[in-house]
């Protein structure tokens, strides 16, 4: 397998530009997702790789090698897509056996070769059995089978799971993140569903309108978004974004919205990071886990303390099972998304305290959405 | 005979439907209270399209009865029912704008009451305004993509305010996370302030909690269980539930139960042993009395992902499980161990410092429920960490 390397890699339809001059490098061994809403460009990357498409400019290479010229058939790549595309008729084995008789592989090495791959997906029970009968989650092993059996340049991974139900979605991604690092698999994993893209990929590509907007693994996503739209894109429930002003006092600060105030006003971590502020305008950033609530009268000590506590109600609890996420309004009316351990007992209009720590917020600038930065 | 529950809301009794071979519903029982939203789900072939089809008269049932605030529907023709119905497929008329797909059952010969052309066009402006499509209302159909026609269906369905019943057959599927988000809360809310009932048709488990007042799961056309989105994830009926509620669903291990002196013990394939508290043991033994079950007994042990914690090996000789994946989320990380053919998945938000391929062991710190390996019906759930014991994982004798 081979390090895939994009670089100024554009795509024009017409005057539509689908694909706007991204690098990206996917090292061997690895698993790169490219993450996006559809129409953000990252389904064009793929074909472009695949070869079904042609890059309108930059250049691809596999390991240095230009392979933009070359026909799909001479890149040695593998698909596996959404829908499996199996011959139905065919067995599991006859399925994954298939990409070796079309090549005129020897019989004798195309049946070791299909029994490593047949061991490797733990598919021995369903081997004789047509793939029409089978589940989701098992024909989409067979065609993972299928593109591993010719031991490919690079596999890629089209929406691989999103015609799979609830738990076998899940197990499904555990294996094939198993799969690719244990037999360090060189692939790049084509989603709309940020959960596949954190749990099976070493790094994400987060794409919008055809421009890449980060890239980095799943740790620095969530906890660095780069911009809005990343940080947006990152977290379930996604992160609440309010626009509010700054007003910098000696030992803190203050961060006020109409109908919402979060004081740090003795906290002189706040007060260094928020200097370098060139604007007074800035949104703050606060992931649903991120805020504690409470019931109850604030007591003085935790009112002096550094983490901000203001008040809301619940406007509403959806129950999630582990967790419950709930809507609470402030009492300025600002609607403030809470994820807390459940099962609660909240219910609509109860009164709580919510409390955030200085250290979670995350800041963007309002001009450029580009991220600020964080306390450390 | 109805009972007055039934007068104002939606009464499905012993509903079936076949299509040649294919059992599509059999005996579907349930009832919808007004302002209540009802979730449905289950896995895809489960039965939920034909259900809502047959209670909007778009599809005949083979046998049962249905009522819709105090009507008997089976006299009534699909146009007569006051069914508001979002269709999966949305169904859109091609030639009208989204502004007159929307307004379109509004206008029809037989809306009740009829609402002048300014009522209309503020309800309709309404709805495309929370759906956040009201800068399209010109487009046609075919200039929309898979979202904004999910939306524009959406729309026609949500400004039907005077429908006797409003179905939802996947309402935001195709929509980006933030504003399914939203929109789950403010429909919810929408419908709650009616005076009718709503149904709301989801594959996804998680969506089916949030959103419904009570969860009805459909497998194989037969009701699995109906209850509230607590109950349904605290005590779920068989093990096909558990299958698919939870974010991820519960952990099924096969096991077999063993009793020696006082302790007893789930043995799993493999031979580790998960041993019992006597107190869980006895509520066990009385929860399976007459059933012989506890000695001996085949079941299914199911141990949600965040009741386990992981524990860093101290030494060689204990009994550990390989790491099959480690799944960063930020709030938690979601590590999957090989337990047999199982990746048994584990919720942590413990700096656990694993990665694929490490060994690490287990310790179960909440609730397992034990399901009958037969039939897969739920038998009792229990509390392991109450007792002394602690239910960890210990090597086979």
């Amino acid at each position: 397998m081979s390090t895939v390397n994009f670089d100024g890699i554009w795509k024009r339809y017409g005057t539509v530009e689908a694909v706007k001059n991204v690098d990206l490098t996917c090292p061997q061994g690895e698993m790169l997702a490219l993450l996006g809403p559809s129409g953000c460009g990252k389904s064009s990357i793929l074909k472009m790789v695949a070869g079904v498409e042609e890059v309108s400019e930059g250049e691809i290479t596999f390991d240095g090698k230009p392979v933009s010229h070359l026909a799909p058939g001479v890149r040695n790549i593998a698909m596996v897509f959404e829908d499996y595309a199996l011959y139905p008729h065919l067995t599991a084995e006859a399925n994954i056996a298939f990409p070796l008789k079309v090549r005129g592989i020897p019989a004798r090495a195309a049946r070791e070769r299909v029994e490593e791959v047949i061991n490797l997906l733990a598919l021995e029970e369903v081997r004789t059995q047509k793939v029409s009968g089978l589940s989701g989650g098992a024909q989409q092993r067979i065609s993972i089978g299928r593109a591993l059996v010719r031991d490919p340049e690079l596999i890629l991974f089209d929406e691989p799971l999103s015609h799979l139900d609830g738990d076998q979605k899940v197990q499904l991604r555990s294996e094939i993140k198993r799969l690719q690092q244990t037999a360090h698999l060189t692939s790049i994993l084509v989603t709309h569903d940020q959960s596949e893209a954190i749990a099976m990929a070493d790094r994400v590509a987060v794409m919008n309108d055809g421009e890449l907007q980060q890239v980095g693994t799943p740790q620095d996503l969530y906890h660095t978004p780069a911009n809005l739209l990343v940080a947006n894109f990152i977290g379930e429930p996604p992160m609440n974004l309010l626009s509010m002003n700054l007003h910098q006092s000696g030992h803190g600060a203050q961060f006020i919205m109409d109908g919402l105030t979060l004081s740090f006003s003795n906290d002189p971590r706040m007060a260094g990071f928020v200097s370098c502020f060139d604007a007074a305008s800035v949104i703050v950033g606060i992931r649903p886990e991120d805020i504690q609530v409470s019931f109850g009268q604030l007591e003085g000590s935790q009112k002096g303390s550094v983490s901000e506590i203001f008040t809301g109600r619940v406007d509403y609890v959806e129950p999630r099972g582990d967790s419950d996420v709930l809507t609470i309004v402030s009492d300025g009316n600002v609607v403030v998304v809470v994820e807390t351990d459940g099962p609660t007992a909240f219910s609509r209009d109860d009164r709580l305290n919510l409390t955030v720590a200085p250290e979670s917020l995350y800041f963007f600038s309002s001009t450029t959405q580009c991220a600020l930065g964080r306390i450390s | 005979m109805i009972g007055t529950f039934e007068k104002a809301g939606l009464s499905v009794r012993n509903l079936s439907k076949g299509f040649g071979d294919l059992q599509a519903l059999s005996d579907v029982t349930l009832n919808v209270k007004p302002g209540e939203v009802l979730s449905v789900t289950g896995p895809s072939g489960a039965g939920k399209t034909t259900l809502c089809k047959c209670i909007a008269g778009l599809v005949s049932s083979d046998a049962g009865m249905l009522h819709l605030g105090g009507q008997d529907l089976a006299y009534l023709a699909a146009g007569e029912r006051r069914v508001a119905f979002l269709f999966e497929s949305y169904a859109l008329y091609p030639h009208k704008s989204v502004f007159e797909n929307a307004a379109s059952p509004l206008e029809a010969p037989g809306q009740q009451p009829k609402l002048s052309t300014d009522e209309i066009a503020a309800r309709v402006r309404k709805e495309l305004e929370l759906l956040a499509i009201d800068h399209l209302e010109h487009r046609l159909p075919s200039e929309l993509s898979g979202g904004q026609k999910q939306r524009a269906a959406l729309a026609r369905a949500l400004v039907q305010r005077d429908a006797g019943l409003t179905i939802l057959d996947e309402p935001i599927s195709h929509l980006d996370a933030k504003l399914r988000h939203r929109l789950r809360g403010e429909i919810k809310r929408e419908m709650a302030g009616r005076a009718s009932p709503a149904i709301w048709v989801t594959r996804d488990g998680l969506e089916a909690l949030s959103v419904g007042d009570r969860v009805a799961i459909l497998i194989n056309g037969r009701i699995a269980q109906i209850a509230t989105p607590q109950n349904v994830w605290a005590a779920p009926a068989n093990t096909q539930v558990a299958r698919l509620i939870g974010d991820p669903p519960m952990n099924l291990l096969d096991a077999t139960l063993l009793k020696e002196g006082e302790t007893a013990f789930g043995v799993l394939n493999g031979g580790v042993r998960i041993s019992l508290p006597p107190e869980c043991y006895a509520r066990l033994d009385a929860a399976t009395r007459g059933t012989n079950l506890v000695e001996g007994g085949a079941v299914i042990l199911g141990i949600k992902p965040r009741d386990v914690e992981l524990r860093r090996l101290k030494s060689v000789e204990e009994i550990s499980f390989e790491v099959a994946s480690v799944e960063p989320f930020g709030k938690h990380d979601l590590v999957s161990l090989l337990i047999g053919d199982t990746a048994f998945k584990v919720k942590t938000r413990d700096d656990h410092g694993l990665r694929v391929g490490h060994r690490a062991g287990l310790r179960i710190v909440g609730d397992v429920t034990f399901f009958e390996r037969a039939s897969g019906d739920r038998i009792k759930t229990l509390e392991l960490s109450s007792g002394s014991t602690e239910g960890r994982a210990v090597p086979a004798l």
